[in-house]
């Protein structure tokens, strides 16, 4: 039960990826829009799917439009606003379910491709540009949106370490830009922000689900032919991080009751690297599963916290580890975190843990393809990247990894940032 | 007791699952999925926060336990005697998890390969507890950080602050994790207790989903589980007034806007999954995007794109909730009963009506994508008392009558709340 996937270019720097999967009872059709993120750009271009979601020159009503996709069965419109490395993706997608289950044999999978071009390049245009109105409530969404980072302090806390580690980097840029950038934004400028991105960006469009996608590639290929000619398209891709200079320590100040710690690191092992597998089971020793070296000490076996857990960023080539703690375990959980990192540089790894780590990542790649939304979140940094690599030969490559590997890998980790979000005394 | 096999079936999605009542008197829930690789099962107890004062027919008295229990010992199950759940599904390569709800606890485990092996584990750490003074002492510091996590939490806190105010007695109104106090009184003592009486298979449930041998997944259950002792559980909830406790509630926290819901306390219902889909039918077609009054609001900039509504329902508390993030949730409230008002007046849309009911109808055939939602979805309608199809049929079946009278039974004001986060 492996993948069926097929992908052509439909338009200049424009390629459509089909994964045809008859199990699944829907379609999800998405269009990533590749951009470099720059300080300039960043929020113009994040507002436009904001803006673009609401409707259409055929549909111009978002509560119409709304109605339409509710008489679609309830088919979705999502928008999304993401950061891959130096760059920023654009993205508007709608799922639905496939023409077999609809009660009256109504052709729905071609009627949501053609809504999704429509919204991408037929938007509503009133005096040459988007209306006045939708402009001004989506920029505020916008500036909601940034605003809002505030809210999750857990994920606020790595932000926060990723942007003093990446400093001078786009990758250190926020994905929706910054908030004074947002509040300066004018309908014209963004006007032209999406007509230029419409003619230069890469655009990713993927189709995922057991319909007729054929059909939708046609109907998406004539679309996008006839759009706007085609310029040399941005430079894009990340360039890998290296540190330099001493380790930045930087506490901040919160009204909150529990710490949250967020280390940086350094790796240098990118996407398509030879030790890029290599540097993926260490990071899933270290931190990545319930038998790790972090979960099983820094929690388990100190009572230190609740989650402690690695993530690995292969455009850039770092590692981040997050945990919640107490302020006066700050020490003791920075040493211990440490602690578990010099272990796997030192070699102190069991077979087990070895063997343990492959079952886990057999098990999660074999299961990678049972999902439309797994799928596409393998497929999509991976095809940015100029990579088409299945999971099943990248499950191979990790399986392939050796000690020796690990170990390896492990002494490229090295601490760049120590970020802390202290409550504060009062608090 | 001899075990028993039903198929239960739904062309319309040409989908079919085996409902079991096992001899040891657990009930098994069994989807096979042959196209997709990976399984994902659920061993669940009807047993929540909510179940605090309790005994069962062997027992002379009620006994009232510390908050927090039910998610205490989801944790220290996992712990056994011999080793950790963990430590063994690691040498299965199954990503295993548990969580635990105002009025359920499951466990479970996602695999690609063996499964039977993983399904072993599952069985035996479940049915094996093993508390003792150390290990209950250690889980405390954890747990702890765990609470603090949620504290600081602006959708969390938004949320149980709201059952805080529209109930006086139901402990829903209680953290499901209880508080760090609450906690250092549980004790190995109370953990027994509490395990067997709700762990007893007679109340429990095993769902899967996916790629495995209904016969395979039988056997293991005939070996690894005996008959349980059949026993009665009476839990003891106080009487809960059908007024609400506080009519506003606040907190202040670090966030950028405020972030409100607002909650219409509902009579509970005896047939809690077609009221549910009834009320979210009813708060899709009043404020739902497609609707003037959401759009409005929208580019008023009163509401954001953060604005949602949600049922929450079980065993004595229903309830209808909008939220989100504004810049007045005061106004948004006003609104909102303006709305009501209005659409009780005038009556909902029948031309809405059919939009929603298919709008319903995609969902739910959405919802039979994944191995997880395969498997969740038909231990909840298990609990609920239904079939996994049910949610279909209902919503293919409903009329707008039926609708119309259900929307004149709830919404009133005068039982709602309004719960907001205030920034600093």
């Amino acid at each position: 039960m492996s993948l069926d996937i097929n992908r052509v270019q439909i338009s200049d720097g424009v390629n459509f990826t089909q994964i045809r999967d008859e199990k699944f009872k829907t379609n999800r059709i998405s269009v990533t829009l590749v951009a470099p993120l720059c300080e300039k750009t960043a929020a113009a271009y994040a507002v436009l799917p904001f803006i673009l979601r609401r409707g259409f020159r055929a549909c111009p009503s978002p509560a119409d439009f709304s109605r339409l996709l509710a008489s679609l069965y309830g088919a979705a419109c999502d928008y999304g606003v993401k950061k891959a490395g130096d760059d920023q993706l654009l993205t508007l997608s709608i799922s639905a379910i496939d023409d077999r289950f609809t009660l009256n044999n109504e052709k729905i999978t071609a009627e949501i491709s053609k809504i999704l071009c429509s919204l991408i390049l037929d938007p509503v245009i009133e005096n040459g540009s988007f209306p006045k109105s939708t402009f001004e409530t989506e920029k505020q969404s916008l500036i909601d949106s940034i605003k809002a980072e505030l809210n999750d302090k857990v994920s606020l806390a790595g932000a926060r370490c990723q942007q003093i580690m990446l400093e001078g980097h786009p990758a250190a840029i926020s994905r929706f830009g910054s908030l004074e950038s947002a509040e300066a934004l004018e309908c014209e400028a963004v006007f032209d922000a999406y007509n230029e991105l419409l003619k230069k960006a890469r655009i990713e469009i993927m189709f995922i689900g057991s319909g007729d996608s054929d059909s939708a590639k046609e109907i998406f290929a004539s679309s996008f032919s006839a759009s706007a000619e085609r310029e040399r398209p941005f430079e894009t891709g990340s360039s890998v991080f290296k540190a330099f200079g001493g380790i930045k320590d930087v506490t901040e100040q919160y009204n909150i009751s529990q710490g949250k710690l967020s280390m940086g690191f350094s790796c240098g092992s990118v996407i398509g690297d030879e030790d890029e597998s290599a540097m993926e089971v260490m990071r899933i020793i270290l931190g990545g599963a319930p038998f790790s070296k972090l979960f099983l000490n820094v929690r388990e076996k100190h009572s230190l916290c609740y989650y402690c857990s690695a993530s690995y960023d292969r455009f850039k080539g770092t590692i981040l580890i997050n945990s919640g703690i107490e302020k006066e375990n700050l020490d003791k959980a920075k040493t211990e975190i440490l602690r578990q990192l010099e272990d796997i540089q030192n070699g102190e790894i069991s077979d087990d843990e070895i063997e343990n780590t492959r079952k886990l990542i057999r098990n999660v790649y074999t299961g990678i393809s049972d999902g439309i939304f797994k799928t596409e979140q393998y497929f999509l940094p991976r095809l940015i990247a100029g990579k088409d690599t299945s999971p099943e030969q990248e499950l191979a490559a990790l399986c392939s990894v050796t000690r020796e590997d690990i170990i390896n890998a492990a002494r490229k980790v090295s601490l760049n940032t120590v970020y802390f979000m202290s409550p504060k005394e009062e608090a | 007791m001899q075990t028993t096999k039903n198929l239960i079936s739904s062309p319309a999605l040409s989908e079919s699952y085996y409902k079991i009542q096992h001899k040891s008197g657990l009930t098994i829930l069994l989807h096979p999925m042959e196209k997709y690789n990976s399984v994902y099962a659920l061993f669940g107890t009807k047993f929540g926060s909510v179940n605090r004062t309790f005994k069962t027919s062997n027992d002379e008295d009620y006994c009232t336990v510390p908050d927090g229990i039910a998610h205490f010992l989801e944790h220290k199950l996992f712990e056994g005697e011999t080793e950790d759940a963990f430590v063994s599904y690691s040498r299965t390569g199954a990503n295993a998890n548990a969580y635990t709800s105002f009025d359920r606890t499951c466990y479970l485990f996602s695999a690609t390969e063996k499964i039977y092996e993983s399904l072993e584990i599952l069985l035996n750490f479940v049915t094996h507890p093993y508390f003792t003074k150390e290990t209950v002492e250690k889980e405390q510091g954890i747990i702890g950080q765990e609470i603090k996590m949620y504290d600081d939490d602006p959708n969390w806190c938004v949320f149980l602050n709201l059952l805080k105010a529209l109930y006086w007695e139901n402990p829903v109104r209680i953290d499901i994790a209880g508080s760090v106090e609450s906690i250092a009184e549980i004790t190995p003592e109370l953990l027994y207790r509490t395990y067997n009486t709700f762990y007893n298979l007679g109340n429990m449930v095993l769902s899967i989903a996916g790629n495995f041998e209904v016969d395979r997944v039988l056997d293991h259950c005939d070996k690894l589980l005996p008959e349980a002792k059949e026993i009665t559980i009476e839990n003891k909830f106080a009487n809960e007034p059908s007024d609400v406790f506080l009519k506003k509630i606040e907190k202040k926290l670090e966030v950028s806007m405020p972030t409100f819901e607002i909650g219409f306390k509902e009579t509970p219902q005896s047939d809690t999954m077609r009221a549910r889909l009834l009320s979210e039918m009813c708060l899709e077609m009043i404020f739902g995007e497609s609707t003037e009054f959401y759009q409005s609001l929208y580019s008023k900039g009163i509401i954001n794109s953060t604005f949602g509504t949600e049922v929450m329902s079980g065993d004595g508390y229903f309830v209808n909730i909008l939220g989100g993030e504004a810049p007045d949730p005061e106004l948004v409230y006003d609104e909102i009963v303006a709305e009501i008002e209005r659409v009780k007046a005038e009556g909902l849309s029948a031309e809405l009506f059919e939009n929603v009911k298919k709008q319903f109808y995609g969902g739910r055939v959405s919802s039979f994508n994944t191995v997880e939602n395969v498997a969740s979805s038909a231990l909840s309608a298990y609990f609920e008392g239904h079939d996994a199809f049910d949610a279909l049929d209902i919503i293919s079946s409903l009329t707008f009558e039926e609708l119309c009278t259900h929307f004149k039974g709830q919404f009133n004001e005068k039982y709602s709340s309004i719960s907001v986060i205030n920034p600093m």
